[in-house]
């Protein structure tokens, strides 16, 4: 864990061009450029460690390890950008995989990149506790099937490169990529169901229990003032000792009202999608699968960033 | 660039949809062809006025008849939007080919449309445009959903072609994997917080109150054992897995700078206190004593904030239901509530029904109902039925006893001094304190600001009592600023010269012998400057290897010091300033050269060595001069009260006891100004003893009754 923390902590600063220097064993000096500055609490020249016991000595370094605020500040920073790449693997071309329709593979001698998206989602759940997972729907441009994991999507770089092979075009597609995005998250939701019915009914539970509980305290409280009110006799003060026993009786009604959407705000189950990132992992592909002809709105829509993107040209895969 | 013109081309030359009547909220069209089947709805210029966004991509959300949501993206470059579930909706409603479809605004703000099919077969009466309908952003499976804006930004660089070099890419997807594997079983706070040991009882407290007790619950364990720390570890959970942004801590007034100070140093957490913030509201971690919180110009802006946890300190404060603590307690909005008291019952068993009943109201029933089960019908302090109450408040509180933890307390062992001031120091103390009852009749006032002020007379007093060095430098200082005129210029100069020519503190040759006959690490505590540059250099002179620690030195330094105490030094002479939290368990003996007349700060001298993780017996070595103001507090703290023999908390709860809304020190202050003679200030010290022996009664009573109420025993 150690390590990864470190190399995130380092990665970070390389990115927003902070240097740092190892000043003793296990102590970095950073220098925060004034741009900087506000997001390490105004430090100009941060000391850190990722040590423990080396922060213990020297209260002055910042400990950045599990659970510190630097840390989680650094990867809500990193989460807040919005990064996608295209990585093109360097393994033989295969044959596509086969389509919902089971068509018929034509195999010719040209060899394409055909394109797959990943999609890295992290999902939060919150009812009175709060937990994270981390899911990764893998969409195949050709075969159209979805395939969701739990964990994010490892990519072997030894397997990928971030520059096309020399010669090998890339598949016009006709998918749309917005459609595969919605059919993603569709497909989460749908293997999420499980957990959030089981967040539900773990929340409405501990809410009802709650409000049960609540509702008979202030039902008896009530039954005991009510009780009083009809021991009142018909006496000047007694009405007043009424109006004052009415005014609890409204005061309870606040009371219970305040008190259910209290606990109906603690125990509701709340789920947060956000797309981590996005990686386009392009395959090289011998033939394809022939598919029925398209009608005209298929067509229509496609994946223009395939297309468009840069240096490379588009035609279609079937010469 | 090929896909882009086919598209423009297409959809100019040949729309699918056909505007049929439009308005400024509405449009109608007629639908052709299978795209709005296949879940695409393309706009024609006219449709796309009713959409003015200026992202590339967003999301728009549909309600149709049935109140379902549909979430599309608009591609506003191409034109088009995307929702999987108009096929879902088509279907529903039967729609053929060629019926009309009628989309209305509803709230642009959240980009939120009405889908309504106006013939066909699933026709509804059309409804009035400014119909008011509920608004839901949902997601296609469930209504507990929602996505995060950020996701249309990623996916509008896919479709943008603007694509980043994978290391960066990977990196945000290195956090995201450190972030949930940081979000494991384990306490994150316990990787983070400083200087403090933890226990299992407090880690079983955290987990506990988190796990099962939803987050609301009173911490009770007996004194001494950490109850702050609980709650230090509880609130830092809280903030680091993101279930708790704003928080409030409540407090009596006195403890605010310890509760600020601890959870700075010991958690990293900056709390505010209420002079130090602008805006309740704008503010997350705030601190404030119950006083301030619900005074009338703060209380409305309390009740109105959502917290996500509240921490009401010093908790037997709301033990009366009709008091204004307790229902301004009851009335804030809180989802986490932690209330913090060692004594729940003081006198009555009705008092923990009224804290219970701020936690979890209705859990111990009603007040009646509580009576007749729980209370036995002598005692009110009592209970019958103890071991189904105790049951039940298991669901809510939690107790530790020291004896439960198994924790190894060492003793504290006393050795007080007392010592005979030579004939020119005694002379000197005598000089000075009449000096100072004389003047503090006659006070600076308007006519004359020249006078001595109450603080510095004080100030000379204590002074006097911790070493002659420090009152002369102070003397010194005085004169030389020139502000002190006539006759106490002349008064200050007479005392200057008395101090300057004591050769010898007596006090100062005693701690000389303490300290040649210890072989091991000493803390020699001070209060002032003086006195620690005293103490050094003698002891430098005899040889002996000094560290110096103060309020003045910065962090950098204070650690070094204290570093090389631990490791090479035999002595650390430190004045109290700045020395919270600091980990000193190494080191056993503490010498008190001098004697604060605030209990509150011995107790934190001692707790610096005595504390959890001390494995040693510790030894506290008082020097006082007889026949001092020290020694007669050194007297009623170390006989009436046993303050030395306590264990950390306890003193508060036995000072609480004497219900003064003034401190101890405030009290001893007065009764030295005050005092027209040595015998008047003796005789008022005993009766200030007597009643501090009567708090101390008050509190073992109180901790019998709660041994037999929680522990039955």
């Amino acid at each position: 864990m150690v390590n990864k923390i470190q190399e995130l902590v380092f990665s970070f600063m390389d990115m927003v061009n902070i240097k740092r220097s190892e000043i003793e064993s296990g102590i970095w000096m950073a220098r925060i450029p004034a741009a900087e500055q506000a997001f390490f609490n105004g430090f100009e020249n941060l000391k850190f460690t990722f040590d423990r016991e080396k922060a213990e000595l020297h209260r002055d370094l910042e400990l950045i390890c599990e659970g510190s605020f630097l840390l989680r500040k650094i990867i809500e920073r990193l989460a807040e950008l919005p990064r996608v790449s295209r990585l093109f693997s360097l393994k033989a071309p295969a044959v596509p995989p086969q389509g919902p329709s089971h068509e018929l593979r034509v195999v010719s001698d040209n060899v394409y990149y055909r394109p797959r998206v990943v999609f890295n989602f992290k999902v939060q759940f919150e009812c009175d506790q709060r937990r994270e997972k981390l899911f990764s729907v893998v969409a195949d441009t050709a075969s159209e099937a979805l395939g969701v994991e739990e964990g994010l999507y490892t990519i072997d770089m030894t397997e990928y490169s971030e520059a096309p092979q020399a010669g090998l075009k890339i598949s016009e597609s006709n998918t749309d990529i917005l459609r595969l995005y919605l059919q993603a998250c569709q497909k989460l939701e749908d293997s999420l169901v499980d957990d959030i019915t089981e967040l539900q009914d773990w929340g409405n539970e501990q809410c009802q229990e709650n409000l049960k509980v609540f509702e008979a305290y202030l039902d008896e409280q009530k039954q005991e003032l009510l009780k009083k009110k009809e021991n009142v006799s018909f006496h000047l003060y007694f009405f007043q000792k009424e109006e004052e026993i009415d005014r609890l009786i409204d005061n309870l009604e606040e009371e219970r009202k305040r008190k259910y959407s209290e606990l109906k705000d603690k125990f509701s189950v709340r789920v947060k999608i956000g797309l981590v990132n996005s990686v386009v992992l392009y395959t090289p592909t011998v033939g394809v699968a022939s598919h029925k002809p398209r009608k005209a709105s298929d067509r229509l829509v496609m994946m223009p960033a395939f297309a468009s993107s840069q240096g490379c040209e588009t035609r279609s895969a079937i010469q | 660039m090929m896909t882009n013109s086919l598209t423009r081309t297409r959809a100019e030359k040949a729309p699918l949809i056909k505007v049929e009547s439009r308005n400024e909220l509405s449009f109608t069209f007629q639908i052709k062809g299978k795209a709005f089947q296949q879940g695409y709805l393309f706009l024609n210029p006219q449709m796309k006025e009713l959409f003015p966004f200026n992202e590339d991509l967003c999301s728009v959300t549909f309600i149709d008849d049935d109140e379902i949501t549909h979430s599309a993206i608009y591609h506003k470059m191409r034109g088009y939007m995307v929702c999987l579930t108009f096929n879902e909706w088509w279907e529903k409603k039967k729609v053929n080919e060629g019926d009309t479809v009628a989309i209305e605004m509803l709230d642009l703000a959240n980009r939120t449309y009405r889908l309504r099919l106006m013939n066909g077969a699933g026709v509804k009466t059309p409804v009035d445009a400014g119909e008011k309908v509920e608004l839901r952003i949902a997601s296609q499976v469930n209504a507990a959903i929602s996505y995060s804006d950020h996701n249309l930004e990623v996916l509008r660089r896919i479709v943008k072609g603007e694509f980043s070099p994978f290391r960066e890419t990977s990196l945000i997807q290195l956090g995201e994997e450190l972030a949930a594997g940081i979000c494991s079983e384990e306490l994150l706070s316990l990787k983070t917080c400083f200087g403090v040991s933890t226990y299992f009882h407090q880690v079983q407290t955290a987990r506990m109150v988190m796990d099962k007790l939803n987050g609301r619950a009173l911490l009770a364990d007996e004194v001494g054992l950490g109850k702050t720390i609980e709650a230090g570890l509880i609130l830092k959970e809280y903030l680091l897995r993101g279930m708790a942004k704003k928080v409030l801590i409540l407090t009596p007034a006195s403890l605010i700078t310890q509760w600020q100070q601890e959870l700075k140093t010991k958690f990293d957490l900056s709390f505010k206190n209420h002079l130090e913030i602008n805006d309740w509201e704008d503010s997350d971690l705030v601190i404030a004593s119950l006083d301030t919180a619900k005074s009338q110009k703060n209380q409305s802006t309390v009740q109105k904030i959502k917290y996500d946890l509240l921490i009401v300190d010093e908790a037997h404060k709301l033990k009366n239901k009709k008091t204004k603590n307790w229902k301004f307690v009851n009335s804030i909005n809180t989802k986490y509530l932690l209330m913090l008291t060692a004594t729940p019952i003081q006198n009555d068993m009705i008092e923990l029904f009224n804290l219970i009943s701020i936690l979890k109201p209705g859990h111990l029933s009603t007040v009646q109902k509580f009576k007749d089960e729980f209370l036995a019908e002598r005692d009110k302090r009592l209970p019958k039925n103890s071991t189904r109450l105790r049951e039940m408040l298991s669901d809510i509180m939690i107790r530790h006893r020291r004896a439960d933890t198994l924790i190894k307390f060492p003793q504290r062992f006393v050795h007080t001094h007392a010592v005979d001031l030579n004939p020119d120091e005694a002379e000197l103390y005598r000089e000075l304190t009449d000096f100072i009852r004389k003047r503090y009749f006659t006070l600076p006032t308007h006519k004359n600001p020249r006078g001595i002020n109450r603080l510095t007379l004080i100030l000379l007093q204590k002074l006097m009592g911790s070493s002659t060095h420090a009152l002369a430098k102070a003397l010194d200082k005085m004169i030389a600023s020139n502000f002190y005129k006539d006759d106490f210029d002349h008064s200050l100069k007479r005392l200057l010269d008395m101090a300057r020519n004591v050769k010898h503190s007596k006090k100062g040759q005693v701690m000389m012998e303490i300290v040649k006959s210890l072989n091991e690490k000493v803390i020699i505590f001070t209060q002032f400057r003086g006195t620690q540059d005293y103490i050094v250099k003698m002891l430098e002179d005899e040889g002996y290897s000094v560290a110096v620690f103060n309020g003045q030195m910065s962090q950098v330094d204070k650690d070094r010091c204290i570093e090389e105490f631990r490791r090479d030094k035999q002595i650390l002479v430190s004045t109290e300033s700045g020395g919270e939290g600091r980990n000193l368990q190494f080191c056993k003996v503490l010498i008190n050269f001098d004697l604060p007349w605030n209990p509150m700060r011995i107790e934190q001298r001692i707790g610096r060595i005595h504390r959890l993780g001390q494995n040693d017996d510790v030894h506290i070595i008082n020097l006082s001069a007889r026949d001092t103001i020290e020694s007669y507090v050194l007297e009623l703290l170390d006989k009436k009260i046993n303050l030395f023999r306590l264990i950390i908390g306890e003193l508060e709860m036995i000072l609480g006891n004497m219900h003064s809304k003034r401190t101890l020190e405030q009290i001893i202050i007065d009764i030295v100004t005050m005092s027209p003679n040595q015998d008047a200030m003796k005789r008022k010290f005993k009766t200030l003893g007597n009643k501090l022996e009567k708090a101390l009664q008050t509190h073992n009573d109180i901790t019998r009754a709660q041994e037999e109420i929680f522990n039955g025993e």
